[in-house]
């Protein structure tokens, strides 16, 4: 922020906003969050958002951020957003929030009070009150047509906003299945139910299919799948749709491609039935081999960051490493065998396990942790025949 | 994790049709955390020694018969593998019993994580208080058969533990004429019974013993398998069809061999005759519901665990590819004639575990799956 004292030119403080280290971003965050109403402050922060998506930072519990959660993956800037993308707009969620809550009376009130005992909005938290909000404010939202007051308030093309607002409705009718989807991705790879809700959002119309196929592409760890189901009941200009528009998101996202093995794993699938799907679109293609760059790079940063995060986890002296600390130095090494199999998936050219190697030589030097302890750590990051090899330099066999 | 080098593959060829005559003949699980050994049996080989039978990891028909030198050429083991194959490979006859001992000792030297270590220690603090329950109620019962029940008497179970030691030595003293064996040598005989009996239960507190603890988890499984929609849908239905088919036996069988053991326990005077004469014969009938249930506490883990690990698809796949067969013997136990389902067992089994790039399950986490099995199991298979 300029702490001139005077009005800050709003192009100068987003650019300073979007250099702040994560600390700074997260202060910020904390006062934005702290608005009654944010208006502007919306836009200051939406450079944040991708680094947001990494960092994850507890959130208060705000109503339109939980009514629309299950449409995380699809929110957008409103100067990003374009008619006939499965995008959602963000400047249309307050408003449509606050018809919601007039709608409900009783009940939307609750539901708000509900939300304000809580000091986040958990996954568990989001399930538990929204399981009271969604199915209303479906049903709400498919019954209320959009003013022309409205799209001047929202600035959003008047005439797309009835198919708009329908196939948020759609989605909404399964909020706590799409917020499930989004915790537990496995449970995407369940055919019945990826085909159930496709087949539901196809009742809302073409707008909701796109959207919800969009969806389960984000979060199913099996896109060819979803792909293949979607063929069979969309046409093909609504799943290209919904591709380029989950290209253009891991395109533009900076941090957004550095996220855990999991979420990486899961665009890599994505990108293959993309290439699949998508041979006959040669401008597809060649943002496909970009983003492909990109997540290999980011892979390879994150594998040398959990390596060296091993590294840091021991402690200084040669005091005992209790229970606690053990396991987690063993899920981080765990969470870079998953990268490194991840890089090697992706081909990248002279992905090699040297940081592995490099952190599993720091660990079997340590005085800190237990003789089977270095071993295990050595199993997991290099497998069992290093970890043999290192008991016999080291003069441990393995249970003596 | 290093792939077996191509010059080391075996000539091993895939056995189709196994079908196993003897619970011994199908072996015995044994809880390994190597992906590939899922569901492998240990049993005696024909030349001496032990021997392998292994799941087909192409994912084809038919089973593996190997040593473990020949297990290290199709995989490459993990480091509580190799330190598991050390310890069985010095059994003489493997059985439930003895791997669980062996499955404790290796989960206690840390090698699959500090967790199954740690629960390991918890295990044999478990077992000790269930053998001292145990001999507690057949030392109550050798009171039972001999003193009189006298109105306004002190019922033995009302008594301190020194007080019934004591009591049931009086009555050992009346028993061993007739038998014609020492009072000390039958109260130790009582002991090595209890050993025997302890994951069975007796008593009030009978159903809360290792194998009917497990018999009532084995029962509930369909039920909760049966709750998600996959299994009841066109790509689980068969699957789940035939794990609520297994279940029903398992249990029902169990449940009947558990019943002839405890019936062993209502007569003690008898049953130390007995044990006196015949002992191996009474182990193995105390042995029977553990063979019965042998692989089943890792297919209910399996199904326990499998929201945050590898998910209910796959999971349901494994639980399906674990079910155990079984064998004639069952129905000679039973004395009924069972349709033990083999061929459709053989049919249904398919190679779950297998590093899947589409479900992103990398082989090392299928290791961190099986540890974590190990920590909630340190004994293994149930």
């Amino acid at each position: 922020m300029s702490g001139d004292g005077g009005a800050a030119d709003p192009h100068r403080l987003r650019g300073e906003v979007a250099a702040a280290d994560n600390a700074r971003v997260l202060r910020i965050l904390r006062v934005v969050d702290a608005l009654p109403v944010r208006g502007e402050a919306d836009a200051l922060i939406a450079p944040l958002r991708p680094r947001l998506a990494v960092l994850r930072p507890p959130r208060p519990p705000s109503l339109t951020r939980l009514l629309f959660q299950p449409l995380d993956p699809l929110i957008v800037p409103g100067p990003v957003w374009r008619p006939a993308t499965p995008g959602v707009p963000r400047p249309l969620l307050a408003p449509l929030a606050a018809i919601v809550v007039a709608a409900m009376g009783a009940s939307g009130t609750e539901a708000q009070a509900r939300l304000a005992r809580k000091a986040t909005l958990t996954p568990p938290v989001a399930l538990e009150v929204g399981d009271l909000m969604w199915p209303h404010a479906a049903a709400v939202l498919r019954a209320w047509h959009p003013t022309p007051a409205f799209a001047a308030a929202t600035r959003i093309d008047a005439a797309a906003l009835p198919a708009l607002v329908g196939a948020v409705a759609a989605l909404l009718d399964h909020g706590a299945t799409l917020c499930r989807l989004a915790q537990q991705p496995d449970a995407a790879a369940d055919p019945s139910l990826a085909g159930m809700l496709l087949t539901s959002a196809a009742r809302g119309g073409a707008a909701a299919l796109q959207m919800m196929l969009a969806l389960l592409l984000a979060h199913t760890p099996d896109a060819g799948h979803a792909l293949r189901l979607a063929e069979s009941l969309a046409p093909a200009s609504l799943v290209d749709g919904a591709l380029d528009f989950l290209l253009r998101g891991f395109a533009e996202a900076t941090g957004g491609m550095s996220g855990d093995a999991a979420a990486m794993r899961r665009a890599a699938i994505l990108l293959d039935a993309m290439e699949r799907q998508g041979g006959r679109r040669p401008a597809r293609a060649a943002k496909l081999a970009v983003v492909r760059r990109r997540l290999d790079g980011a892979c390879r940063a994150r594998l040398e960051a959990a390596a060296d995060g091993l590294a840091r986890l021991l402690p200084d002296g040669a005091g005992a490493v209790d229970d606690a600390e053990v396991a987690g130095m063993e899920a981080m090494a765990l969470e870079a065998r998953r990268l490194e199999a991840l890089g090697r998936r992706g081909g990248g050219v002279g992905f090699d396990d040297a940081p592995l190697r490099r952190a599993a030589e720091h660990l079997a030097a340590s005085a800190a942790l237990a003789p089977v302890d270095r071993l295990r750590l050595t199993e997991i990051l290099l497998g069992p025949d290093a970890a043999l090899a290192l008991g016999e330099r080291a003069g441990f066999a393995p249970g003596g | 994790m290093p792939l077996p080098q191509a010059q080391r593959l075996p000539d091993l060829q895939a056995v189709l049709g196994l079908r196993p005559a003897t619970f011994l003949e199908r072996g015995v699980s044994i809880p390994f955390t190597t992906p590939f050994l899922v569901g492998a049996r240990l049993r005696p080989a024909a030349r001496g020694g032990q021997e392998l039978v292994v799941a087909n990891a192409s994912g084809g028909p038919g089973v593996y018969i190997t040593s473990w030198e020949g297990v290290q050429s199709l995989c490459c083991p993990t480091l509580h593998d190799r330190r598991l194959s050390r310890k069985f490979d010095a059994l003489s006859v493997p059985g439930p019993e003895p791997l669980r001992r062996i499955a404790l000792d290796v989960a206690e030297e840390g090698l699959a994580g500090r967790a199954a270590a740690t629960a390991a220690a918890a295990a044999r603090a478990q077992d000790a208080r269930a053998l001292l329950a145990m001999n507690l109620e057949l030392l109550l019962a050798v009171i039972r058969a001999v003193e009189p029940r006298e109105p306004g008497g002190s019922p033995p179970e009302a008594t301190e533990d020194e007080a019934v030691t004591r009591r049931a030595r009086a009555a050992l003293e009346v028993i061993a004429p007739h038998i014609g064996r020492a009072p000390e040598q039958l109260f130790q005989a009582v002991g090595e019974i209890a050993a025997s009996f302890a994951r069975i239960g007796a008593g009030p507190d009978a159903d809360s013993a290792p194998l009917p603890a497990l018999i009532a988890r084995v029962a509930a499984l369909p039920g909760e398998i049966g709750e998600w929609p996959f299994a009841r849908g066109q790509d689980g239905m068969l699957d789940t069809a035939l794990v609520q088919e297994m279940c029903a036996l398992a249990t029902a069988l169990a449940r009947l061999a558990l019943e002839q053991a405890r019936a062993l326990l209502g007569d003690m005077p008898k049953l130390l005759r007995r044990w006196c004469v015949e002992r191996a014969q009474i182990e193995r009938l105390a042995e029977r519901p553990d063979w019965l249930l042998d692989g089943w506490e890792r297919i209910c883990l399996v199904w326990s665990v499998a929201e945050d690990t590898l998910g209910r698809p796959l999971a349901l796949r494994e639980v399906t590819h674990l079910l155990p067969m079984l064998p004639r013997e069952a129905s000679d136990w039973a004395g009924l004639d069972i349709d033990a389902r083999t061929d459709a067992l053989t049919r249904r089994r398919r190679m779950p575990m297998a590093e899947d790039w589409r479900t992103g399950i990398t082989h090392a986490d299928l290791i961190a799956r099986n540890e974590r099995l190990r920590a909630l199991a340190p004994a293994g298979p149930g």
